[in-house]
């Protein structure tokens, strides 16, 4: 299964059924379509159920899938829809920050990709305390972005997706992907500037 | 100041979204402007500084969750009544498959599938559509099963084997559904049971075996080698006999009235149906029920026995699904005996009396280590999986990521196993409460630690007696009218 790419997994699932090739499609997208969810919605728990959701519909819609798109964009493109019926049904203020996170998820916050903190390899306790307020800080200044923009910069900056490949996930034009991340990053940028926020400690 | 004007190229230039012309530009700028190339270098570190927002670890059990979504799912896509076509001995054929397809099977499939879409239609439209979809069926002229020796016949067999599965789904749940057991064979003898699980995720394999004779519970893995022993007393042994056993169940259900479904084939083999539709069968375990028992015209015994049945005001559905059974087996006693040289012997611990102290001491410790949840349900084998997922969540928080606790060299067997023992008893205990009819419910999805107020578990006591379990797994007696108040929370 390893050995096979996501498009030849998704092949097997829509010709067979196959219950390993779905396994294999899991596991190699849970953890970022999950953290995409989380960004997105910012619930941890409710953020689980959509996930669920997620993988339910792919399961179901299996036969649906147009083969030319690839799995990822299909994937991705049924989780932010979900996440868009979520965000309109619950009502909720879009900038409830990202407090339900329980601070016990993530109790390795070095195990990742987090080694951004080079000079030491045993960071202080205060070291430590600094990164996470950091975190918190970014995480409510992207929290707070409007919808709109939030859901293009998410895939781009955290997801890592080309703008094409947004463009196809969101249905929204090419130009349209280009100008809301622009935007995003503009206003990002700014609150930053204004509040002086780095990540120098003193 | 003319360069100001560029802030906005330098910043499409790093988001990588300039048209390549125009990033030449700039990257030629960039080498010669000293102004843009420290504005460029900020808006680098602003990146930077975005980026430190990362990803968390997705809950250990998502992806076993969203298996068990998946399972579900396909057995509704192919387990269905649906799946067999009917045959008739005089060349019917086509029509009663096509009839047959329409009505019974599509009806039951149909109400699974879309059930989070559409309210649930009333179980009695669906009973009425199965009975006049099959009625007319069996006109066959060969000799059918002769129902009332089924029971009989069955209980003549010292040993036989089969497969399990049984699915939930809650409609006010947010989760499409989840399969509550799956096992991949279940082997019955008069001497005991055995269970062989197969985890395809985060657990190892693991068999179970049962022996009446020896009074004991052995919990093999054999991937690792390692075993846990409960020692079962005779009271256990007693109540928990039957209790594996779909012959009890098959047996009560045809003290029931039931309709004759005719004749169809399973996997190349002729078989004969009724459907079990009494008013009175729903006191069983459900509020609505529907059963389907098919048997082999030949052996007489039966292929598949399929339950449907919703209970919680009709938004809880069950499906229970009993098939590839194969009664023909030799009885071969080694199968009942684990193998265990090489294994280490891990825990051993005593089974706990059946008994509501017993069910709370077990749901205390649950809930200790859950931070105050409860487990989902009290049925054997799905409690056995949220127990190892909670371990599995611990050991992974205190030892790092990819640690396996049954591999971790300090790991708790004593109290693993003890917690098993304790679930064990409170599954029983639960169970009976639902056999005799006792009105038992148990909400450990919506009620947790903290909701002293709420009724996590409740029973009937007496004529208009109910004990009810409170979140903070106080006891207290209360009349029906009491009990009404008390669940008026679960009812929006």
């Amino acid at each position: 299964m390893a050995d096979k790419n996501d498009d030849q997994l998704m092949r097997s699932l829509i010709e067979r059924g196959d219950f390993e090739a779905f396994g294999e499609l899991l596991k190699r997208h849970e953890k970022p379509l999950f953290n995409y969810i989380v960004r997105r919605i910012g619930d941890f728990h409710r953020a689980q159920d959509i996930f669920q959701e997620t993988f339910y519909r792919i399961f179901k819609h299996r036969k649906s899938f147009n083969p030319e798109y690839h799995f990822h964009t299909w994937a991705y493109r049924i989780a932010a829809n979900l996440c868009i019926d979520e965000l309109r049904k619950g009502g909720r203020d879009l900038e409830v920050p990202l407090e339900d996170i329980r601070p016990n998820q993530n109790p390795h916050p070095t195990s990742s990709h987090t080694n951004s903190h080079k000079t030491s390899p045993h960071p202080t306790l205060e070291e430590n305390l600094f990164k996470k307020e950091l975190e918190e800080k970014i995480k409510n200044l992207v929290e707070a972005l409007p919808e709109k923009l939030k859901s293009v910069f998410i895939l781009a900056e955290y997801q890592g997706f080309s703008c094409p490949e947004i463009a196809t996930i969101l249905e929204i034009p090419l130009g349209t992907v280009k100008s809301r991340l622009h935007h995003s990053f503009k206003q990002l940028l700014r609150v930053i500037e204004n509040r002086g926020i780095t990540n120098d400690m003193q | 100041m003319t360069c100001n004007k560029k802030e906005d190229q330098l910043i499409r230039y790093l988001l990588t979204i300039l048209e390549q012309t125009e990033a030449a530009k700039i990257e030629n700028h960039l080498s010669s402007c000293q102004t843009c190339q420290k504005r460029y270098e900020r808006l680098q570190k602003t990146r930077g500084l975005l980026r430190t927002w990362k990803p968390v670890d997705p809950p250990p059990d998502l992806q076993q969750k969203v298996m068990d979504d998946m399972r579900a799912q396909k057995i509704i896509e192919e387990k269905s009544f649906k799946k067999s076509s009917f045959i008739s001995a005089e060349g019917e054929t086509k029509e009663t498959q096509t009839e047959s397809e329409k009505t019974a099977p599509m009806v039951l499939c149909k109400k699974m599938s879309n059930y989070k879409i559409t309210a649930f239609a009333s179980a009695a439209v669906i009973i009425v559509g199965i009975v006049l979809g099959v009625n007319f069926i069996n006109k066959s002229s060969t000799p059918g099963v002769a129902w009332g020796e089924l029971v009989e016949k069955m209980e003549s067999i010292d040993f036989y084997s089969f497969k399990s599965q049984s699915i939930s789904m809650d409609s006010k749940s947010n989760t499409y559904g989840f399969v509550t057991q799956q096992v991949d064979r279940y082997y019955i003898s008069r001497d005991g049971f055995r269970i062989d699980h197969h985890y395809p995720w985060i657990f190892y394999d693991s068999i179970t075996y049962a022996s009446w004779l020896d009074k004991t519970f052995i919990s093999t893995f054999p991937e690792i080698k390692k075993y846990t022993r409960i020692l079962l007393t005779d009271e256990y042994i007693n109540r928990m006999h039957f209790r594996e056993d779909p012959r009890r169940f098959i047996k009560e259900f045809m003290s029931y009235n039931y309709t004759r479904l005719g004749r169809k084939n399973i996997d190349g083999q002729e078989v004969e149906g009724i459907e079990i539709n009494d008013p009175k069968f729903r006191k069983f375990r459900f509020e609505d029920c529907i059963a389907q028992i098919w048997v082999n015209v030949t052996t007489n015994l039966p292929v598949l026995f399929e339950l449907e049945g919703t209970s919680g005001h009709g938004t809880v559905e069950t499906k229970m699904v009993f098939d590839n059974f194969n009664w023909e087996g030799e009885y071969d006693s080694r199968l009942f005996e684990p193998d265990l040289s090489g294994y280490r012997l891990m825990a051993e611990v005593e089974s706990m009396p059946i008994h509501e102290a017993t069910a709370i001491e077990a749901l205390q410790r649950f809930s200790q280590l859950a931070d105050g949840k409860y487990p989902r349900s009290l049925d054997h084998i799905h409690t056995r999986r949220e127990v190892n997922n909670l371990y599995y969540r611990m050991y992974k928080e205190r030892m790092g990521k990819g640690h396996l606790f049954w591999e971790d060299e300090d790991f708790d067997w004593e109290g693993y196993t003890s917690l098993h023992s304790l679930l064990n008893a409170t599954c029983i205990f639960y169970a009976e409460l639902f056999t005799t009819d006792k009105d038992v419910v148990y909400r450990g999805e919506k009620v947790a630690a903290d909701d002293a107020a709420l009724p996590l578990m409740r029973w009937k006591i007496a004529d208009d007696m109910y004990r009810v379990l409170f979140g903070d797994l106080r006891i207290e007696d209360v009349s029906k009218a009491q009990l009404i108040e008390l669940e008026e929370a679960f009812e929006s």
